[in-house]
């Protein structure tokens, strides 16, 4: 009685939900929760985990999740998942993760097989649960060939940079409706391409070189516009500058012209009224000026002569260009 | 008596419950049934659930009913186009007609083994009918390169809808019928060059990079020189401008001294070169100056004769030396000429 009892109760986990089978056939899908079902061997039932979120890894393989995630070295079969023909006939290596749900464990459970049957197996979080292991295979299937399809219809380029978003959406997209259509009963949730990068270290150098090569590209032709803009400008300044000096020395020498212009012309006014005087005059006070800034003065007569040898002995230096006599 | 009778009912208790556990059988969702009376499959049950059989006279064997995988090995095989490559599909089939499977097949494992052999050469029919490209290839979209240099402008064309046509014609070359077998699904998993050809792709992609690379270096310079050039134009462009409109301006103010001053002193030219005279000499002379005066000179002979008026006096006849510097040879006065 006890064993029946015993067999009657059952649990279903926060994240499962239960497929009763009643002789096999399916009567009910329940909640997670403490149930009761009829006891061995009438009814079965097979837990689902269907709130778990799933991950399979394409191309790498996670050793050990954690805070700082490690990742197993990567064997001869994950590079060769990895590896894949683009659509002009290079070679990528594309890694991804596609994660996924199951949305109806009946389905889950009965639509999709394998020769082994269902297994109960050992989940990571230590429970045991019912696990159709054909559907993970299937999703596997499925998603290495629709990867190497889209990938095949791309070119290098957009695996490796621009397309990558994209071929994830895509990739999402086409496993989803093939799985559908096998009525796998889960769901995708997401497809990230992780490290998609050229096929072998030196290729990859290669890539980098163009890389390299573009940015010094921009670097060079910025340094070439650096220097148009630091010599430009200046030169502008510099134009104004030269311009402004310009009209600045028309404008003073124009008002000195007509200062001095209007000076003479007074003087010239006052001269005409008596030009023998104030000629004299002009002279007579011009040679004051002269005489009496002029450092050291000798006059001689005509009549005395060889003074201009002692001159030179006082000076010590030879006067060229002097003569005697002084006569105009 | 009556432990007898117990016994008795105990004992056909007993066997009934043999015999209907013997009879009775259980079919699992996902799975189907076979009925064999004495070895002759009579009955194919479908529906899950509660089910009896005549025990000792009739067998139930369980058959998937669900879809079964069916996972090639990679096989190395040439395309149309003579390149050597190793393809990998997977398949998806079920069990259709189960009578006709149990009898021709029995089991999945031996549906395994016919698919092994079916779609194997039907692949390799396929593939060889087909260039390289329709096999990776499924649509002939513009393929979307980062940088134009890129893009090729020959790529090779696919026929129809290449790779999707390759998987179709796959699943039409295999017949399972017979076997009462589906296929479900054919679809290429790997397909990638032999490891010989493999290197040789490897080096292509390298000398296709490393011709883009030295092309940016090139076109580094190209756009270098020419924004160097364009300055330098630019510059003496400017440089230009600027000595046109300061000499123009410079020009100008000039003739318009001459024009002023050629109307002002035009009007008395006598009295202009006297002024300057008088104006280069107070210049010309200053304290470092020696001067040598003959009593001849004017300002004595005014001395002199103080009665005698001269109309233009002349110039002292002067020797200046200059003191105590260099010795300079005797200034000559500029000729003054009229404008």
């Amino acid at each position: 009685m006890l064993l029946v009892g015993w067999s009657a109760l059952y649990r279903v986990d926060a994240s499962e939900e239960g497929v009763v089978l009643r002789f096999g056939r399916n009567v009910a899908t329940v909640p997670s929760g403490l149930h009761v079902k009829m006891p061995w061997p009438i009814d079965t039932v097979y837990k689902v985990p269907v709130q778990r979120i799933q991950s399979l890894e394409f191309g790498f393989e996670t050793s050990q999740a954690g805070r700082q995630t490690r990742y197993a070295s990567q064997t001869f079969d994950d590079l060769a998942v990895a590896e894949m023909l683009t659509g002009d006939l290079n070679l990528g290596h594309v890694e991804w993760v596609v994660q996924y749900r199951v949305k109806d464990p009946t389905d889950f459970l009965f639509k999709v097989g394998s020769t082994e049957g269902i297994d109960r197996r050992s989940l990571p979080s230590g429970t045991t649960s019912d696990v159709n292991v054909a559907v993970p295979d299937t999703i596997r299937d499925v998603s290495e060939s629709v990867m190497r399809k889209l990938v095949g219809d791309s070119s290098i380029d957009y695996v490796l940079t621009i397309g990558r978003e994209q071929l994830a959406k895509e990739a999402e997209e086409l496993i989803q409706k093939e799985l559908d259509g096998f009525e796998a009963g889960v769901d995708i949730i997401t497809v990230k391409l992780q490290t998609t990068s050229p096929p072998t270290e030196t290729v990859q150098d290669a890539f980098q070189e163009v890389n390299r090569a573009r940015q010094k590209k921009e670097q060079v032709v910025n340094e070439a516009l650096g220097e148009r803009n630091s010599k430009i400008p200046a030169a502008r300044g510099e134009k104004d500058k030269v311009i402004a000096e310009a009209e600045g020395y028309q404008n003073r020498v124009l008002l000195e012209t007509t200062g001095k212009v209007r000076a003479f012309l007074a003087q010239l006014a006052e001269y005409e009224k008596a030009p023998d005087v104030t000629r004299k005059r002009l002279y007579l006070e011009a040679m004051e000026e002269i005489l009496s800034q002029a450092g050291s003065k000798i006059i001689i007569d005509e009549s005395v002569r060889g003074v201009l040898p002692l001159l030179n002995l006082d000076q010590g230096t030879p006067l060229p260009g002097v003569e005697s006599g002084g006569g105009r | 008596m009556k432990t007898r009778i117990a016994a008795a009912v105990l004992m056909i208790l007993v066997i009934a419950a043999i015999v209907l556990y013997m009879s009775a059988y259980v079919v699992e969702e996902g799975k189907q049934v076979i009925v064999t009376q004495f070895g002759k499959p009579v009955d194919d049950v479908q529906e899950a659930g509660l089910h009896f059989i005549a025990p000792f006279i009739q067998k139930a064997y369980y058959l998937e009913k669900r879809l079964l995988p069916w996972d090639g090995s990679p096989e190395s095989m040439q395309t149309k186009d003579k390149k050597r490559i190793d393809i990998d599909v997977w398949a998806r089939w079920r069990i259709s007609v189960p009578m006709t499977f149990f009898v021709k097949v029995r089991n999945e494992e031996r549906g395994q083994k016919i698919l092994d052999d079916l779609v194997d050469s039907a692949v390799r029919d396929v593939v060889a009918r087909h260039n390289l490209i329709d096999v990776v290839r499924k649509s002939n979209n513009e393929l979307i390169y980062e940088t134009e240099e890129l893009e090729r402008t020959a790529a090779d064309r696919v026929v129809g809808r290449g790779r999707d046509d390759v998987e179709d014609e796959i699943l039409h070359g295999v017949d399972l019928s017979e076997y009462g077998m589906e296929l479900v699904k054919v679809r290429i998993k790997r397909v990638n060059y032999v490891a010989s050809v493999r290197a040789t792709v490897y080096e292509r992609m390298i000398s296709e990079r490393l011709r883009i690379a030295r092309l940016y270096d090139s076109e580094a310079l190209e756009e270098k020189n020419r924004i160097l050039g364009q300055t330098q134009k630019e510059l003496d462009q400017i440089e230009g401008e600027m000595e046109q409109k300061a000499t123009e301006i410079r020009g100008e103010a000039d003739a318009q001294v001459i024009q002023l001053t050629a109307q002002a002193y035009g009007q008395s030219p006598e009295f202009y070169e006297f002024l300057r005279r008088l104006e280069l000499l107070k210049t010309t002379l200053d304290r470092n100056t020696r001067l040598i005066l003959s009593t001849d000179s004017d300002l004595f002979r005014m001395l002199k004769e103080p009665g005698q008026t001269t109309s233009a006096p002349v110039l002292p006849p002067l020797r200046i030396l200059e003191q105590p510097g260099q010795p300079t040879s005797a200034p000559v006065f500029p000729p003054l000429t009229r404008p």
